[in-house]
């Protein structure tokens, strides 16, 4: 049975993990590494991303061409674009249903950077696991729109990944908390992370997991955080006669943006963080004490707890029904959460789980179930948006309401307005507000090929369908007549098919040079090592006196084997791997000889000298193959 | 597809046949839950019926069959609206009408008389501009909240009157035709009066938000 992945495609760090016998395991690379930065970086001219640690040191050095918290630009338009989200370096290029950051000469979609932090992951895994993945779930926020997940699940796609569930990161988290069949009861995930908040209430009963309400923003996180520490370090900054156009330089920026987040992780421990920073040659000391980035921050938290209550009052509950309050994602580190938290809920948090880890274990938990492996637990999610259509006059006909259990349908009949109305538009709308314009816009569509009738005789029958992943499809059928016409949508996701389909060709396009790339490489380093030793053997067979050759082997056959490591050289020089490999398989025949006459002669020494090793090792192992 | 063979329960797939055995188009909601309709259920037999059946029919069952999992997706989708009909009363008496064949004679809705004087009063103050002590903010929200206190008791009057004209029906042996109509007709008007009490509390609310942010 082939294995599903779990991906947290996290704001600030994303993780793979695994389910092995029921239990999941965060996936190390092979340096060790776990939480990979979300961050990246794109050298001009280069084919590839760099993505991780190595891009998030980059960044500091690079920063026009470097890029973090993409997650936040998931699903988005120019109309959705807060002003200060890319004030800071990045210039982009946006239509009205998609955003694409300049990162420096290239222009680049947040679902292809998306793509490229799901790839490293994707080759994580399977180095680690030694076989290919082909399957993933990967987790979205609570709170994400329709346009936000179908887009998370495009960049699985653009990565080679079938996402073959999107799960909710609260309800991931869930998961993996009540893994263990004896926790039962109501519990709130409160799950503060880098860019996004979401708070859930879940009940959880002998492995059901029922969502009952959820709520949030996507805009809220750990980022926020750093920006109101930022703001405070420029303000006395300022005061030590620094200008605000030197602070608003990229590097400065980043260089601010990068001791915040230092400062605010070590003030979850500490009464008062010293830091010194460089800038304009310059040293400038900087002191933060927690009594005042809680006062700049207080709001922030106000904000979550506020949402929190929401997602109470929409389950019809009081705080104190609530037996746990998990906390979730690394912000809830921070001790102003913990206890403004715990004083709202009036009972301490529980902080039992790994904040960073949690998300991706749940994630590789719902994998095992979707493979049939775990037949114990069922995770029955909600749609944490309203879902409607506009309806005469710019109002919002609401479908489905938010808090509804998925997979869910609804439907609704409309009508013309108009005598002989040939064609209905239906734009589809997700959102609470009851203005189609104060809503987000999913879809828009024209059911065209009404038979020509009064108004209000046509009866447009409109379905919606939300599954599994909280993924709406839209259907509409004109019942009054027996000719009917129906129509499905994809909700619009900031790219239309065939630009998905377009960077999907690029892909492979890119993946085939790629390839060519690296066995241009990959052959170069072989012939190298074939070239030493055949030298070698060479060497010590002509050194020894001319008994220990073989009689078959003249110095013709020298000569040849000579002019053979030549050709090989110069091809080395260029980029046709194929005629590398000729003729290094040409060489290899010409040289078996001498080399087995070598081994033999090795193989004595070795018994009289014991460095056996060292011959295998840097004579033979590495040079033509001895059968 | 329907399943033809005897002896497969409920939201089962059928061995024989492949396919779920799913209710039939007609059938009613309660029967979902192994329940007769009724306006009073035992909701916790609901919520375990509901979660048995989530472990066979949930769609993530079927993601290793996926020639059954767009049907699992259909059937569950309709689990999850039959569950939602029986947990809230308004949609479950809606259900019950539905299934009576019986529609609600159209009512205007009036202000009931014994609100009507503090509702027009309280309208007047909130129009005030907040000058005076009578017309502060903190006035307003507390003439605000008593509102809503009364309308509260009033919303509570109305259910006992839905939850007796619907007992009154089980007593008449719970008939699903033309005889449920006189009880229908007093448990639709009082729903009509609770919807009708609920918006003027939720309007009233959002008028102190606007005009005294």
């Amino acid at each position: 049975m082939s294995v599903i992945i779990g991906i947290d495609l996290g704001t600030t760090n994303s993780l793979v993990a695994v389910c092995e016998n029921g239990q999941p395991r965060v996936l190390k690379g092979s340096f060790g590494e776990e939480i990979i930065p979300s961050v990246l970086h794109w050298e001009e001219n280069s084919k590839s991303v760099t993505v991780g640690t190595k891009a998030k040191a980059l960044k500091l050095r690079d920063p026009l061409h470097s890029i973090s918290s993409v997650k936040r630009f998931m699903g988005l338009g120019k109309k959705d674009l807060a002003p200060e989200a890319l004030k800071h370096g990045h210039t982009h290029q946006s239509t009205d249903n998609n955003i694409l950051i300049n990162l420096g000469s290239k222009s680049f979609s947040a679902v292809e950077l998306s793509a490229e932090i799901l790839k490293r992951l994707k080759n994580l895994a399977e180095e680690t696991l030694g076989h290919e993945v082909k399957q993933a779930v990967v987790t979205v926020p609570a709170y994400f729109n329709d346009a936000q997940r179908t887009a998370t699940k495009v960049a699985g796609t653009l990565a080679g990944l079938e996402v073959v569930r999107i799960i909710n990161e609260p309800t991931a988290a869930a998961l993996a908390y009540g893994l263990d069949r004896k926790k039962q009861g109501l519990i709130a995930v409160y799950d503060l992370g880098g860019g996004t908040f979401d708070l859930s209430i879940l009940k959880i009963q002998d492995g059901i997991f029922e969502v009952i309400a959820t709520n949030g923003d996507t805009a809220l996180g750990g980022d926020d955080f750093d920006s109101a520490l930022v703001k405070m370090i420029s303000e006395s900054l300022y005061r030590n006669g620094l200008s605000a156009d030197v602070l608003e330089q990229i590097e400065n920026h980043a260089l601010l943006i990068e001791t915040a987040e230092q400062i605010k992780m070590e003030l979850s421990s500490k009464e008062a963080v010293e830091k010194n920073l460089v800038i304009a040659g310059q040293t400038h000391k900087i002191n933060i004490t927690r009594a005042k980035f809680d006062q700049a921050v207080e709001p922030l938290v106000q904000k979550t707890l506020n949402l929190a209550a929401r997602a109470l009052q929409d389950a019809g509950m009081e705080k104190n029904q609530l037996d746990e309050i998990v906390m979730v994602g690394g912000s809830t580190r921070i001790p102003l959460v913990r206890s403004s938290v715990g004083a709202f809920f009036g009972k301490a948090v529980n902080t039992s789980v790994d904040p960073d880890k949690v998300v991706a274990l749940g994630a590789a938990i719902q994998g095992d179930i979707l493979s049939g492996k775990n037949t114990d637990m069922v995770l029955l999610d909600v749609v944490p948006l309203s879902l409607g259509i506009e309806t005469y006059g710019g109002t919002v006909g609401k479908l489905i309401h938010r808090n509804s259990k998925i997979p869910c349908m609804a439907q609704e009949t409309f009508t013309t307005h108009v005598d002989g109305q040939r064609n209905v538009l239906i734009h589809v709308l997700q959102g609470e507000r009851e203005l189609a314009g104060d809503c987000r816009s999913l879809a828009r569509f024209d059911l065209k090929g009404l038979p020509p009738m009064p108004s209000g005789l046509p009866k447009i029958e409109v379905t919606f369908l939300v599954d599994a992943n909280g993924i709406l499809t839209v259907k509409a059928l004109e019942l009054a007549t027996q000719t009917s016409a129906q129509v499905e949508v994809k909700p619009s996701y900031g790219m239309t098919d065939e630009q998905v389909e377009k960077m999907l060709e690029q892909g492979f396009e890119f993946a085939e040079q790629d390839l060519k790339a690296r066995q241009l490489i990959d052959t170069r380093v072989e012939a190298e090592g074939i070239l030493q030793a055949s030298a070698k053997i060479l060497k010590s067979a002509l050194s020894s006196s001319t008994a220990a050759l073989p009689d078959s082997i003249s110095e013709e056959q020298i000569q040849k084997i000579k002019t053979e490591m030549e050709t090989v050289r110069i091809l080395m020089a260029g980029n046709d791997y194929i005629a590398i490999k000729n003729a290094l398989e040409k060489l290899e025949v010409l040289a078996k000889p001498i080399a087995e006459t070598a081994m033999n002669r090795a193989l004595q020494t070795s018994l009289k000298e014991k460095r056996v090793e060292d011959v295998l090792e840097k004579g033979i192992q590495n040079g033509p193959k001895v059968e | 597809m329907n399943c033809v063979h005897k002896n497969v329960p409920l939201f089962h797939v059928c061995d024989q046949c492949g396919v779920v055995n799913a209710p039939k188009p007609e059938a009613d909601y309660f029967s979902y839950f192994g329940l007769s309709p009724s306006f009073f259920i035992d909701q916790d037999h609901v919520t375990k019926e509901f979660f048995k059946i989530s472990r066979v029919l949930h769609p993530d069952r079927f993601h290793m069959k996926t020639d059954l999992l767009d049907e699992a997706t259909r059937v569950f989708a309709l689990v999850n609206k039959a569950l939602a009909t029986l947990k809230s009363p308004v949609e479950r008496a809606r259900h019950l009408f539905e299934l009576t064949h019986f529609s609600p004679q159209q009512q205007k809705s009036v202000l009931p008389a014994e609100l009507a004087a503090t509702y027009f009063d309280l309208q007047e103050t909130l129009e005030a501009p907040s000058t005076s002590p009578e017309t502060s903010v903190e006035a307003k929200a507390k003439l605000v909240a008593d509102f809503s206190k009364q309308v509260q008791e009033l919303i509570l009057q109305s259910e006992t009157s839905r939850d007796n004209a619907f007992r009154e029906w089980e007593k008449a042996g719970r008939p699903l035709d033309q005889r449920a109509s006189p009880f229908f007709e007093k448990a639709a008007a009082e729903i009509n009066r609770r919807n009708y009490l609920q918006s003027i509390a939720r309007d009233m609310a959002r008028d102190l938000e606007t005009k005294c942010p």
